[in-house]
């Protein structure tokens, strides 16, 4: 089949900035993104650049923006693309120094990485064991899903936060850092926990889902963030607006079996809350400001029952 | 068309207006919708995330209730479309998860088996009513208004949670509008996140997330922006004050949520859709439809 691209291009060295260029060339149907850029580098533009290794998605290396998603370009067919968009948009991962056309300055998301310690930090007050330390099979999910990782950097460029606030330590580096919190051979737990509560951390996290929508491995990094909020709620550090924000939630719904709007601020910010006023002054002019008192929902009895039961069986 | 009808708490509060067009614009187009008085709040991904066990009791309880009734559970909400489906997904998917749900159930005399599916307003126009169909109820049509349509993340991805359209190039929002006479606008934050629920938390990174998609919206020179999920609305319009400062720019963008844009192409007063109660006015978007109803033949409700 006949299949169109336009290609972001830029040479530094060259370009005053990135322009796009069209190519058009015939591939077979199963072609994949990658055998095709590799293919028009081969018979149309030699200057053409990108990375890549492995083929079959293993090396993380071929990560790229295609029809405006991060990819492996390897992994995406070039069939599914031109039935869901007509035609190949390819451009580098967002956010990151481009060096030159697809490849881009990857060094920012590796100091992501670096900063949750990827590593196992045994108890320095435990004796070394006499052989190998063996993984408890009760983590083995959570050391395996995200032990997929293979560094492609599609959920941290994707993430809407990281978008926009470069501090954010992102997904990639939050799962990577639940695989160690939830090791039992690690002993420093707690230090990882604060390190990953610290204002650029897990709290940051908004819920878009980009990262779990676009991990091309299945790691489910949103699902590792919230198992890495879970276990600080368990083990009591909670000092960030974050996990207050979360406890509120709970107190409310343990209260009247519903969301109270009105106290979640103050419960959340405490004194902080007083910034947001003009806000609130907006919203309760229009009537966005409900009572704080609310009736519990009708059936209570039911709600007080399940939060009862459920904490006894924890 | 009868569904269990979840308001969720935002909904049934501070955006009480989205509840009310929705119960306006179902009566109009003949889809009957049974009020979930005793239902508790879904949690959102808060109480999920500090205790999942209670998450799934709490709402294995909701779909309990909409399963003895024999209906399926619709929601207005993205945020509880998306924590009411992983719920049920799970407890139909893993038989140990309904087993601890149901010895929670039991205890209050209740018991789910699986029976019930969670679908949000957007998703019933779609596939159950039909676009066609709606056109035929359009009485005023929103020629030459731009709607910028807003997603909302958590009624689009993970896919493997929700799975209704390409989260990367959903078209349900366009064809809506495109049917009820108005011209989609597109731009690259429609599929975006609106950062409401760090709002609180991280007001800055908030700002700047939520400021993104607005001006992007806005200069694709968008009249409006309607959006499915009511966390959305109140962070589009109550917070667009606090993007604005953060932007340094003002963008006056009003919002409108799904049921009171098709309420104004169906033929529903302002006043039925209490499109007062909204921060950011939107008497630009009146001004741009025609104010009266022109005569003609009506669909009967359920036609």
């Amino acid at each position: 089949m006949l299949v169109s691209f336009k290609i972001q291009k830029f040479n530094p060295e060259v370009d005053a900035k990135p322009y796009y260029r069209d190519y058009e060339i015939e591939l077979p149907e199963r072609a994949t993104v990658l055998e095709s850029i590799i293919a028009i580098k081969e018979e149309i533009d030699g200057t053409l650049s990108f990375r890549c290794s492995c083929r079959s998605a293993i090396c993380g290396s071929c990560a790229m923006r295609i029809n405006r998603c991060a990819k492996l370009a390897c992994k995406a067919r070039v069939a599914d693309e031109v039935n869901r968009h007509g035609s190949i948009l390819i451009e580098p991962l967002q956010k990151l120094k481009v060096i030159k056309d697809l490849v881009v300055d990857m060094d920012p998301f590796w100091r992501m990485i670096e900063k949750v310690k990827p590593y196992l930090m045994p108890d320095p007050n435990e004796a070394a064991p006499e052989r190998e330390r063996l993984v408890d099979p009760s983590t083995t999910e959570d050391v395996i899903r995200n032990s997929l990782c293979i560094l492609c950097a599609c959920c941290h460029t994707d993430c809407n936060v990281a978008e926009l606030e470069p501090g954010f330590v992102g997904p990639a580096a939050l799962a990577k850092g639940q695989r160690y919190v939830a090791d039992t051979r690690d002993g420093a737990t707690d230090e990882r926990l604060k390190s990953l509560s610290e204002p650029h951390g897990l709290w940051e996290c908004a819920r878009c889902f980009a990262c779990t929508q676009v991990c091309p491995k299945g790691v489910d990094p949103r699902e590792s963030i919230r198992r890495i909020g879970h276990l600080a709620y368990e083990r009591g550090i909670r000092s960030d607006e974050g996990i207050k924000h979360a406890q509120a939630f709970l107190d409310s719904v343990k209260a009247s079996g519903r969301l109270n709007e009105a106290t979640l601020p103050l419960k959340t910010k405490g004194l902080g809350v007083v910034g947001m006023t003009p806000m609130a002054l907006q919203m309760f002019l229009k009537g966005k400001v409900p009572f704080p008192i609310q009736r519990p929902v009708p059936d209570m009895e039911e709600i007080r029952k399940i939060f009862e039961l459920t904490e006894k069986q924890r | 068309m009868r569904y269990a009808y979840f308001t969720g708490c935002v909904a049934d509060k501070s955006a009480s207006e989205l509840d009310y067009s929705t119960r306006k614009v179902c009566e109009k187009l003949g889809i009957k919708l049974e009020k979930m008085e005793s239902a508790s709040c879904c949690g959102a991904g808060d109480i999920d995330e500090v205790n999942l066990d209670l998450s799934r009791a709490l709402n294995g309880r909701t779909l309990a209730i909409a399963e003895r009734d024999g209906l399926d559970v619709l929601t207005i909400c993205n945020v509880c479309t998306l924590t009411l489906r992983k719920v049920n997904q799970d407890l139909k998917e893993n038989p140990e998860a309904l087993e601890k749900t149901n010895q929670v159930l039991a205890e209050i005399g209740m018991k789910y088996s699986g029976g019930v599916e969670v679908t949000h307003f957007l998703w019933v126009l779609m596939r159950e009513f039909g676009v066609d169909r709606l056109k035929s109820y359009v009485q005023r049509p929103l020629a030459g208004l731009r709607v910028a349509p807003f997603y909302g993340c958590q009624i689009l991805r993970p896919e493997s949670r929700l799975g209704f359209e390409d989260p990367n190039n959903p078209k349900s929002l366009e064809t809506i509008i495109t049917a009820l006479g108005g011209t989609p606008v597109d731009y690259a934050g429609k599929t975006k996140c609106c950062a409401f629920l760090i709002s609180l938390a991280r007001e800055k990174t908030a700002s700047k997330v939520l400021g993104q998609q607005l001006w992007g919206a806005k200069t694709e020179m968008a009249d409006c922006i309607v959006t499915p999920c009511p966390l959305c609305h109140l962070s589009l319009d109550a917070f667009q004050g606090m993007a604005e400062k953060e932007l340094d720019r003002s963008i006056r963008l009003p919002i409108l949520h799904l049921p009171q844009l098709i309420g104004l192409a169906i033929g529903l007063q302002p006043s039925e859709l209490k499109l007062s109660r909204h921060v950011v006015g939107v008497d630009g978007v009146l001004a741009k439809i025609p104010s009266r109803v022109p005569a003609g033949p009506v669909p009967a409700a359920g036609s």
